[in-house]
């Protein structure tokens, strides 16, 4: 996923689009940012907290933080990395305080389990870790899913879970026919790196490289 | 084998037939779990009123830039200087969280529309003052809440509030579910009960509960006192859990909120009724002699008074009253005292 921002230039665009229209006030502009952000961001920390309390309230304060610092983005990396940077940096912070361990995220992004997992679905999974391979990697793209920009996700899940046609999906995105295509195409290609990243061990940049200030 | 499981090996050329790799892969993992709805909800509340923040303190920021600071200043002084109770419309969009009931002294609500509270309200009571600045607010849930002079004190949902700094006590409505005081030391979650969270000086935190239970959570787990128990939380985040005083625990301490009925003469049974209601306590004579010689007129203003401070001096000197741990306010003679009056 590294070249994730590089591939797809005009996401940090509409990133900052959004971002500048918060700042403005525009009600739909929070509710995009929130329905687009939240569900992922919970999961993340779900994932990391297993415990569903404290995770909504890490999230809880990293979208707050967020939001008060949202002047200071200024759209070098993708929103969503930036905002998985500060929930990630609110969960060390809590590990920090109780002085524990964080939990080991098992299964997601740097296990080899994982790599097993996948190299086992070419040869068929049949034997008693059939379903726990199976949830790994649905996990995995679970992740994946989580770590690609909204839409790029719901237009995937629209098209290869619902069975939606490209012209619904053009509906739903607000595009016509040819950009929903596009954006489609683009979202392959951006499940195919992330999901290839996470399978090999890659950390995301999303995840790993940055600081809350960097962006 | 499923045939869900027919994916390309995870080499660098998994995804060499492209979309099929990617559509089997989401089928195999199907949906991504939903969020609880009410988790969603509020979370997006807190981050709607962080956000609202955000925007009014970029225009005010923006106003100084544009050349409105002059305006802006005299803004600011006419707060400053404004009489003690000032109010700020409120964003239109936020949701109606709380109603204000009274207010005594010297208050600042901001995020007030008419007399509702709505999320991401402010209520700050300034300490000193010749008249103890408090406010009284009843949740959309039933719940109801005091805050105690010095206090800043944030409604950012209508189950959430946020103590900066000072004293709320909660009378919560145990039907409504869980009431949350968030402050900087752990946050303090009540399981139907009446409990006082407050910040000291010296930068601990205290929690006292005196009806139900509550879990305090904070850095070091979660810790819950009991009706009668006591937690203190030391600025490093040290718990040291406890005994309610025995006098704190049978009369709460409650401060109260101005006398609906001004400051006199007035019936003394009306005011011990009353205040017997504000403290959830039920008014009783030890016998008819003492309610014959409670029967007098009393002129005074009570705002910012606890019970026990207010009681023996609205009573007549014979009298004295007790608050029994079963709920009750009795007012009774003095111990030598025959019944003169």
């Amino acid at each position: 996923m590294s070249s994730r921002s590089d591939d797809f230039p005009d996401l940090q665009h509409g990133d900052r689009v959004l971002v500048k229209r918060m700042l403005r006030g525009d009600e739909a502009a929070f509710e995009e940012f929130f329905e687009d952000h939240f569900p992922g961001l919970y999961r993340f920390a779900l994932a990391r907290l297993e415990n569903p309390d404290l995770a909504r309230d890490i999230v809880q304060n990293s979208i707050c933080k967020a939001i008060a610092h949202l002047g200071t983005y200024r759209g070098e990396a993708p929103l969503s990395a930036w905002l998985y940077t500060i929930c990630r940096y609110e969960i060390s912070g809590h590990y920090r305080q109780t002085r524990r361990a964080p939990r080991p995220v098992d299964l997601v992004e740097e296990a080899p389990e994982v790599r097993s997992a996948l190299e086992s679905l070419s040869t068929g999974l049949e034997g008693p870790d059939e379903a726990l391979r199976r949830k790994e990697v649905a996990r995995l793209v679970h992740v994946t899913l989580d770590h690609l920009p909204p839409r790029y996700g719901q237009a995937l899940e629209w098209k290869y879970l619902d069975g939606l046609p490209v012209k619904e999906i053009a509906s739903r995105l607000g595009l016509g026919l040819k950009a929903a295509e596009s954006v489609l195409t683009r979202a392959r290609k951006a499940f195919r790196d992330g999901f290839s990243s996470f399978g090999q061990g890659r950390p995301d940049p999303a995840l790993e490289g940055s600081s809350p200030g960097a962006a | 084998m499923n045939e869900q499981y027919n994916v390309p090996p995870p080499t660098n050329d998994r995804f060499s037939n492209g979309e099929d790799s990617v559509a089997r892969l989401l089928r195999l993992a199907g949906h991504r779990p939903a969020v609880p709805a009410q988790d969603a909800a509020i979370v997006k509340e807190a981050a709607r009123a962080e956000w609202q923040r955000a925007v009014k303190a970029r225009r005010r920021r923006n106003l100084y830039a544009g050349g409105g600071g002059l305006l802006a200043a005299a803004a600011l002084l006419l707060l400053v200087l404004a009489p003690s109770f000032w109010r700020v419309a409120p964003s239109p969009v936020a949701a109606p969280v709380a109603t204000l009931e009274a207010t005594t002294g010297n208050v600042v609500i901001t995020g007030q529309r008419d007399e509702m509270l709505v999320a991401g309200a402010v209520i700050e009571t300034f300490a000193g003052g010749t008249v103890a600045a408090t406010a009284d607010l009843a949740l959309t849930d039933g719940s109801r809440i005091h805050v105690g002079p010095g206090s800043r004190l944030e409604l950012v949902a209508v189950s959430i509030l946020d103590l900066e700094r000072g004293t709320v006590h909660l009378d919560s409505d145990s039907a409504s579910g869980s009431l949350e005081v968030r402050t900087p030391l752990g946050v303090a979650r009540d399981i139907g009960t009446r409990f006082n969270v407050q910040l000291l000086d010296d930068g601990s935190l205290l929690l006292q509960v005196h009806d139900g239970e509550v879990e305090l959570t904070n850095s070091q787990g979660a810790h819950r006192a009991l009706a009668g128990q006591q937690i203190k939380v030391s600025a490093s985040g040290t718990v040291t859990p406890g005994q309610l005083p025995p006098d704190v625990w049978q009369r709460p301490g409650r401060i109260l909120p101005a006398y609906p009925a001004g400051i006199g003469p007035n019936p003394l049974p009306d005011f011990l009724d009353w205040v017997g209601e504000k403290c959830g306590l039920e008014l009783e004579y030890a016998n008819e002699e003492a309610r014959a010689a409670a029967a007098i007129d009393r002129f005074g203003d009570v705002t910012g008074f606890s019970l026990d401070d207010v009681v023996p001096i609205a009573l007549p000197s014979q009298l004295e009253h007790d608050v029994t741990p079963d709920g009750r306010l009795v007012i009774d003679w003095k111990p030598g005292d025959g019944g003169e009056s």
